[in-house]
């Protein structure tokens, strides 16, 4: 048999061909969130919960139970959620809390100045302190700008609620039928490349499972970290903390960074001086915010060094320049959204054409055609 | 216009022609007719023009296929020829070691005629594991007896030269 060259290809044109698609997803969610956005997440959602729906099966339960099952479950957990979280949000009076944050910030800020000029005589930094008065900018950012910003910004979200709802309704069908879907995809594909396709679907399928399982894992786990730590610690709204924290952890470097802050602002005031921490300790107070800064490093460690090899494995081997521009281009042409889907859309496409690419150029994974059989022969078939 | 195309049961007619044709290849022999309706879920039905190949010798395997109707030639390249090693036609399974270990296929398969197959998959079968052990070991131990039979008749072969 004549040797069928073997071709590899560039990871150049891999990465263009990642950045393309990425810039694509980014424009299409700007233009039609509604319609992409609850595709994506029900998409996601399916392959998180299509583990639960197997092992219902294997323990008996049909097809139609066992997804049915699942998806009630969800929606009902969602529905007995909602109201919570909402309670917890209005406990928390956002605008109120954030100016207590900020009169707080401005005395630490006010106590520092005064520190450096005493050490430092020639120093004046009066105007740095202007900036936290009571009429300053500051306070003027959140007692005008940032109530608008936050509820234009809830209105946005309140006007894709009707798709939210769609989502579940569109992952129960991916559930129901997507082995369906994808026995349809696989008969239209010719007898010459079909056990290739095949074996690419497969591929592809377990890698992205994986990689979105792992995503949502170590979510889970950071995020549970983090709350137990601010519990400890005592800073009230340790759970909501937790839950943002997770959320954010999917947004790589920023988001962790985001979370830190968030949760060292939370943690200068509403805090508990009956905790753990304070009780063993005896610390004042305000060295809180550092605690809990150093405990996020913590958990970042444990996430980068443990939760991720462990997790993720070596299934997504990205270099964090793509990351880093994925994130840039996410942020800027679809704002938080962007942020948020980058890392499992970029992912997802990686693994995909990781497997194809290699696939398109490689006569060696092609079925050969019967006049290239006949030519490698040097007599008649008998 | 037959039963099968206007029947609402077209798609269960279907699905018992293919049935009795694939219950008498040895690898689904003990596998009854609602177990089948569980593995055909999960098959890919073909259909393979006179001379189109259905696999090649070196490429990567990935399952077995049975004939439902039509003829299949299994050719192998010895000493750089191609030469003819076999045959087989409906209601016989080929291919079936690739579904246990995924190695390279060892003969090139190409339709005699216009053929329609049925494709059991490696990825399936693992799936097919998951969710309904009973038939799933059925069939495996079905691929094992087979295994061993060959291993058999190769030892005999050795011992007797």
């Amino acid at each position: 048999m004549r040797a069928r060259p073997h071709r590899e290809v560039s990871p150049l044109v891999h990465w263009l061909f990642v950045i393309l698609t990425m810039t694509l997803f980014f424009f299409s969610l700007r233009v039609a969130a509604w319609v992409i956005l609850p595709l994506v997440a029900s998409f996601i959602l399916c392959y998180l919960l299509l583990p639960m729906t197997d092992y219902l099966e294997h323990w008996g339960l049909s097809r139609l139970w066992s997804v049915l099952l699942v998806v009630t479950v969800l929606v009902i957990g969602i529905l007995l959620l909602i109201p919570t979280l909402i309670g917890i949000i209005a406990e928390v009076q956002i605008n109120s809390t954030i100016k207590n944050y900020m009169s707080k910030l401005g005395d630490i800020v006010g106590i520092i100045i005064t520190n450096i000029e005493q050490r430092m005589p020639g120093v004046n930094l009066r105007g740095v302190d202007d900036l936290f008065a009571d009429n300053g900018p500051v306070s003027r950012f959140f007692d005008h700008d940032l109530p608008k910003v936050m509820i234009h910004g809830l209105l946005e979200v309140a006007k894709l609620f009707p798709f939210f709802l769609l989502i579940p309704y569109m992952a129960f069908y991916f559930l129901l039928d997507g082995r369906v879907f994808k026995k349809q995809l696989i008969a239209g594909i010719p007898n010459r490349y079909f056990e290739q396709t095949l074996k690419l679907i497969h591929r592809v399928d377990s890698q992205i499972a994986g990689f979105l399982r792992g995503l949502f894992l170590e979510s889970i786990i950071i995020g549970t970290l983090a709350s137990v730590g601010l519990y400890i610690m005592g800073v009230e709204n340790y759970i909501l903390l937790g839950v943002l924290t997770g959320v954010l952890n999917i947004i790589p470097y920023v988001g962790p960074a985001a979370a830190a802050v968030v949760a060292c602002l939370a943690s200068l005031t509403n805090i508990n001086t009956q905790s753990l921490l304070f009780v063993v300790t005896e610390m004042p107070a305000h060295y809180l915010p550092v605690c809990v800064l150093v405990w996020y490093v913590v958990v970042r460690a444990i996430d980068d060094v443990l939760v991720i090899p462990l997790v993720m494995g070596h299934s997504l081997s990205m270099h964090p320049l793509v990351i880093m521009f994925t994130l840039f281009a996410g942020g800027e042409i679809a704002g938080f959204l962007g942020l948020l889907f980058a890392l499992p859309v970029v992912g997802v496409v990686h693994v995909f054409l990781q497997q194809l690419l290699p696939m398109c150029v490689n006569p060696r994974a092609r079925t050969a055609p019967l006049a290239e059989v006949m030519l490698w022969e040097s007599e008649p078939r008998t | 216009m037959n039963l099968k195309e206007i029947s609402i049961f077209g798609n269960v007619l279907k699905s018992r022609e293919i049935f009795a044709v694939v219950s008498k290849s040895e690898l689904f022999r003990d596998i009854t007719y609602w177990e089948w309706r569980r593995i055909e879920s999960v098959m890919h039905e073909r259909v393979y023009h006179k001379e189109e190949i259905v696999f090649s010798q070196g490429e990567e395997g990935l399952g077995l296929y049975v004939v439902v109707s039509g003829s299949i030639q299994f050719t192998s390249v010895i000493d750089g020829v191609h030469k003819e090693v076999g045959r087989t036609t409906a209601g016989h399974a080929f291919g079936e070691l690739s579904i246990i270990d995924g190695r390279e296929r060892t003969l090139t398969a190409l339709a005699l005629e216009d053929s329609k197959l049925v494709g059991f998959f490696k990825p399936d079968l693992m799936r097919l594991l998951e969710a309904e052990p009973k038939i799933a070991a059925k069939f495996c131990f079905r691929v094992a007896e087979l295994a061993c039979r060959r291993l058999r008749e190769g030892m005999e072969k050795v011992l007797k030269k």
